[in-house]
């Protein structure tokens, strides 16, 4: 065979491949089954996203269909106006973005129905009984900042702050560990849902040279803050911009973990210590008054109202004076309280503290505390007892109604961990991270609250790939809700770091193994 | 200038290509070829024995294109991949030769190709170095097959650029950047051999001083372009593995073989074309590179038409293969081996298979996790009481956290121990440890075993959809998932079964880490078996396992409080060594042994005949009052009292 030849014989094969590509591209698209038969139920898929409410805004809901067949056909939509027909051999769902973008702007505020028909061994095509999506009219932020890792015991190796873009399901990382010597990134904190300024925490790992500290990022530069305060020895993690965006009220906590022999979740991490702190970005100066970092209290997860006049955070009766065995025996007493107090930032002063919901008298311990943009509500967990929800089988996620201080626990929970919840900028959506698809990972949900702040059922986040989570073996922590993306220059920030030194303790030991101060944990 | 002369004997390229196609017996196997790479298999097969390399890496594979992509992102990712798709073919030993010969026949055929293009004459001389350093490297336990994988396709890319890049200078450059654009990308570290391999093809075929430097500039150049388009997509998008992200990384923590494989092909090509420039200049017959050079000369580097010159080749191959075979034997890491097919076989429960290889492991190498290794299977044998003394002890007999663990045992091996002691949430923290530490499919497979026993039937599927793409647990995983399906609760599961009956009933928190195996095994002040592993009543693992930790630390007080509880597990046959340390404790405190009419008992523990006429006759041998405990060990051994061997073995004092 002669050079030409063999190049014929190669363009023509390539030809070929392109041809068959095109036709499998099309043949999906092909109009719905005419001749069916109705099967008498709803159509088993995966994520489960039968009756959900959804964003106008949010990227194709793909999903597999649960059902034997040989072929399937889904038609989202009607005739009437804009649908997608998908077609596919093994249930696997993939919705044309523009296609799904024009159906789903037809139908903002509406029901979208989603009809699903499966083709079985005879080839005669049956419809499941057809179900719908809710189209919200209210959109989401677009972006989804989180933090991904392993579910992790002690150790971790890898874990970063990532960004979905909720309309496309592009994911992107923002900073991971081994950006900064396998050092542990947490607690990213967004004022109001802006992109900028944002903060992060970054302990020590395997590179000593990277210190402790709080990260701002200020249009993209970064700055390290190390608000040590004199309060106990604990560093900076949970956080909360004030709406002047030059102060950040920060918890200071003292975190242990510890093994259980014999329970369905292994472990159980509370605060040895905890209080409460506010750092003034201008000056670096920390305070630490009284009402919010009280020796005989644990205070923690703060969080300021949209309008600054209120710091609303958690508190319980500091019992860990005695020594170890008392703590075993008395981990489950501790229980939280769901406090404000009253702060004017004119004069730098603090009110009394008003508990909004005593523990003592709902028998739960209320945490994470999230006001909503427009003031009017408090998301919170309420679990069994401790500070770590994530951890709790038991915690669900409740709302409380500022105007007439009723508190409800949400429909949207299941009978696993539901915690780290945040809001839209615009107070309709709620994301938060549940284990209810397998009480281990936990994964992100996106749930509607109406305007009268009824709950919605939520959705998982989707994903381009309808079998994503099939195999999603990494956890969802802190997602927070952003109004656009998020960037961090590696080399700028380690140089930002490294320019104040490795002035404090490395929290963790040889990059990667965590004892203390919740890094490198759900 | 020597440089010159070979530049001018730089073939045509047509006919040079037609020659290889023409020849292909001689070009790409050669007898020697032929012969070394059979004894390059029998290398692998016979005397490293791929499955130990399994063990030894123990790495993630999953046959994915999720998985795949997360190699497309780094420099040399490609060979990594491909080295471990290689590495999961070892698990069943073959085709893992088979594939590495097949890369080892690609690396010496390209090489010899690329060779002959310096110089004729010698070339398979010179090919044996790098022959031998890769056998060599292949003894290595920890040796990445990712670098023979690129060292073949450099070795590929060596001998095309030199055959057919030899038109104008900027066609051949532009072919050098192409090609060392793709190597970087796909093999890593192994570009550099390409590299080097151009850039002597350069300087002595074409004696292009500024030749070489141009392609060197460029060849930093690629680097840089690779390097920077390859940060677009940081390790942190990663799905599951996570590669290193320089070509160096992986190899510079390794041992000089990995370097010396890398090092030995640039070295003896330019050894080769450097001899063949002063051998030209001291005016040896020239002939053309590509031509059939007489055999004698082509294999040591001249000779002539007589008797002894055509015996030259045979002796040249015999000697070369004596070598190899030598080489084979001095880098025998035979104690590893040993060690590591017991790990094998514990890996996937051939308890008779571990007792058997645990014979042939050697002191040097009878790791902590050897003797874990035993003991496990002693248990699951139900020899652990009657045999664990014949095998090598020492005072702790299971894993302990520290020492050496080059092979990342610790987490699994603690997390199974863990599981079969019904410390099931202990079994997940290592089990969860191990993964976070060093992805692999066994761990995975650990974590979906466990999820199924704690009843958690979705978390389960999870962990087994991801396994079912391994190609080693692909098909267990798939069973277990039809299994799920068909039955959520595993009840028809009898090892799953087997590990809910043995959980441990009570609860306990303990800060940071689960309780180390010295912890489970250890007494209560009161006497009792650790509240740790506390079931009504106690399992036969928790009780043989205690017994035997405290036979092993030669401590036999806590043995004679277990005594009791070793009667009520009903043995058939009451395991001597339990007899022995009975009777070894009441002499040594001064108590003495009853006799009935059944027989002789201690403190209601009954002695067997047996066993007490073996005591009589060492009593008999040694006389009343034997002062030497090394004697008593001895001739206790030749009577069969083991644990009397072992007790007195150690310089005890009688």
């Amino acid at each position: 065979m002669t050079m030409r030849q063999t190049r014929l014989l190669l363009v023509a094969v390539l030809a070929a491949g392109l041809v068959l590509w095109i036709g499998w591209s099309v043949w999906p698209t092909a109009a719905a089954p005419v001749d069916w038969g109705p099967l008498p139920h709803a159509p088993h898929i995966r994520p489960d996203y039968i009756g959900v409410t959804i964003p106008p805004n949010i990227a194709p809901l793909n999903f597999v269909v649960e059902e034997p067949g040989t072929a399937y056909h889904v038609r989202i939509g009607t005739p009437d106006g804009p649908y997608c027909d998908v077609r596919s051999r093994d249930g696997a769902i993939r919705i044309p973005p523009a296609t799904w973008k024009t159906v789903l702007a037809h139908y903002r505020g509406k029901t979208l129905p989603v009809e699903v028909y499966v083709r079985d061994a005879n080839h005669r095509w049956q419809r499941l009984e057809p179900f719908a999506w809710t189209v919200a009219q209210d959109e989401i932020d677009p972006y989804l900042t989180y933090r991904l890792l392993d579910p992790i015991y002690n150790v971790y190796m890898h874990l970063g702050i990532y960004q979905l873009n909720l309309e496309t399901s592009e994911e992107s990382p923002v900073i991971s560990s081994d950006a900064i010597g396998r050092g542990c990134v947490n607690c990213h904190t967004f004022p109001h849902n802006r992109p900028d300024p944002f903060l992060f925490h970054v302990r020590t790992g395997a590179d000593t040279s990277i210190p402790i500290g709080m990260v701002v990022m200020r249009d993209d530069k970064p700055e390290l803050v190390q608000p040590r305060a004199d309060v106990h020895p604990g560093f900076a993690a949970f956080s909360s911009w004030h709406p002047n965006q030059e102060l950040v009220a920060f918890s200071l906590n003292d975190t242990v973990q510890y093994m259980h022999g014999n329970t369905t979740e292994t472990r159980e991490v509370y605060d040895r210590r905890s209080d409460l702190a506010v750092v003034h970005l201008a000056t670096g100066a920390v305070t630490a008054p009284r009402a919010i970092a009280d020796p005989a209290q644990l205070e923690t997860f703060p969080c300021w109202s949209p309008d600054g006049k209120y710091l609303y955070f958690c508190r319980a009766a500091d019992i860990w004076k005695e020594v170890e065995p008392s703590l075993l025996q008395d981990y489950a007493k501790v229980k939280y309280d769901l406090v404000r107090v009253p702060y004017d930032v004119a004069s730098d002063t603090w009110g009394d503290v008003e508990v909004l919901l005593a523990a003592a008298d709902t028998g739960t311990s209320m945490v994470q505390p999230r006001v909503s943009p427009d003031g009017r509500f408090v998301l919170f967990c309420a679990c069994d007892h401790g500070s770590f929800p994530a951890f709790r089988a038991a915690s669900d996620l409740h709302m409380l109604d500022l105007t007439d201080r009723t508190c409800r626990r949400l429909d949207a929970n299941s009978d696993q961990s539901e915690s780290w919840h945040s809001w839209s900028g615009n107070s309709r959506w709620i994301v938060f991270a549940s284990r209810r698809a397998n009480g281990y990972v936990a994964w992100p949900y996106l749930c509607y609250i109406d305007p009268s702040g009824q709950d919605h059922r939520p959705l998982l986040v989707p994903q381009a790939d309808p079998r994503f989570y099939d195999t999603r073996l990494k956890t969802y922590n802190l997602p927070e809700l952003v109004m656009g993306p998020i960037s961090v220059d590696h080399d700028e920030l380690k140089r930002a770091l490294r320019s104040k030194g490795p002035d404090s303790e490395p929290a963790a030991a040889e990059g990667s193994v965590e004892q203390g101060y919740g890094g490198g944990r759900e | 200038m020597p440089v010159e002369d070979l530049a001018t004997r730089a073939p045509a390229r047509g006919s040079t290509l037609t020659r290889q196609l023409s020849a292909p017996g001689r070009t790409l196997c050669p007898l020697p070829l032929l012969l070394y790479l059979v004894l390059f298999a029998w290398h692998l097969q016979v005397v490293v024995d791929p499955r130990c390399v399994f063990v030894a890496q123990n790495d993630l594979f999953l046959w994915n294109f999720r998985f795949l992509q997360d190699f497309l992102i780094v420099p040399g990712g490609l060979a990594q991949w491909l080295g471990k798709l290689i590495l999961q073919a070892s698990y069943t030993g073959w085709p893992a030769t088979v594939a590495l010969t097949g890369i080892a026949w690609l690396i010496y055929s390209a090489t010899l190709c690329y060779l002959r293009h310096l110089s004729q004459a010698g070339a398979v001389l010179a090919w044996t170095l790098p022959a031998i350093t890769l056998l060599s490297a292949h003894s290595h336990y920890d040796y990445p097959f990712s670098t023979s994988v690129g060292v073949a396709l450099a070795m590929v890319a060596a001998c095309g650029y030199v055959q057919f890049a030899t038109g104008r200078i900027g066609w051949r450059f532009a072919a050098f950047a192409a090609l060392a654009l793709l190597l970087y990308w796909a093999g890593g570290a192994a570009a550099y051999v390409f590299v080097c391999c151009a850039l002597i093809g350069e300087f002595y075929l074409h004696g292009s001083r500024w030749g070489v430097v141009v392609l060197a500039g460029v060849a930093v150049g690629v680097k840089c372009v690779v390097d920077a388009l390859l940060s677009l997509f940081p390790p942190a998008m990663a799905y599951l593995y996570y590669p290193s992200d320089h070509p160096f990384r992986e190899l510079l923590p390794l041992h000089a073989a990995t370097l010396a494989v890398l090092g030995s092909f640039p070295i003896c090509a330019v050894a080769l074309a450097d001899w063949a420039a002063k051998r030209t200049a001291r005016g040896a017959r020239p002939h053309s590179p590509g031509t059939a050079a007489p055999a004698a000369e082509e294999s040591a580097g001249g000779g002539g038409n007589g008797p002894s010159g055509r015996c030259r080749p045979a002796v040249f191959t015999i000697l070369f293969l004596l070598v190899a075979a030598g080489v084979s034997q001095l880098t025998w890491h035979r104690d590893l081996r040993a060690a590591l097919r017991v790990h094998f076989s514990a890996d996937h429960q051939q308890w008779d298979e571990v007792l058997h290889l645990a014979t042939c492991v050697p002191s040097s190498a009878y790791s902590q996790y050897v003797r874990h290794d035993v003991n496990m299977a002693l248990f699951h044998t139900g020899r652990l009481p009657y045999d664990m003394f014949a095998f090598p002890q020492e005072s702790e007999p299971f894993a302990l956290p520290g020492g050496d663990d080059p092979f990342n045992l610790y987490q699994r091996r603690v997390s199974d121990f863990s599981l079969w002691l019904g410390r099931v949430n202990d079994a997940e923290f290592y089990a969860g440890t191990s993964w976070v530490l060093k992805a692999s499919a066994h761990g995975l497979r650990q974590l979906a075993r466990i999820a199924m026993v704690k009843e958690r039937v979705d978390l389960a599927r999870l962990f087994l959809r991801v396994l079912r793409d391994d190609l080693v647990y692909g098909t267990w995983s798939a069973a277990q998932l039809r299994q799920l399906a068909e039955d959520p609760t595993c009840a028809g599961d009898a090892e799953i079964q087997t590990l809910r009956s043995l959980m441990i009933t009570d609860d306990d928190l303990r800060y940071a880490l689960p309780p180390t195996t010295t912890e489970f095994l250890t007494l209560s002040d009161t006497g009792q078996i650790s509240p740790l592993v506390r079931r009504e009543p106690p399992g036969r693992m928790v009780i043989e396992y205690t017994m035997a930790r405290y036979l092993a630390m030669r401590s036999l007080e806590p043995v004679i409080q277990i005594l009791p509880q070793v009667t009520a597990l009903a043995y058939p046959v009451t395991p001597p060594a339990y007899e022995e340390a009975a009777v070894i404790f009441a002499r040594l405190c001064g108590e003495p042994l009853e006799s009935d009419d059944a027989g002789t008992v201690f403190r209601g523990f009954r002695i067997s005949a047996a066993t007490m006429d073996k005591i009589r006759q060492l009593d008999t041998i040694l006389g009343p009052d034997p002062a030497d405990p090394a004697e008593v060990s001895r001739v206790a051994g030749e009577l069969g009292l083991d644990y009397y061997r072992y007790f007195y073995g150690r310089g005890v004092s009688w």
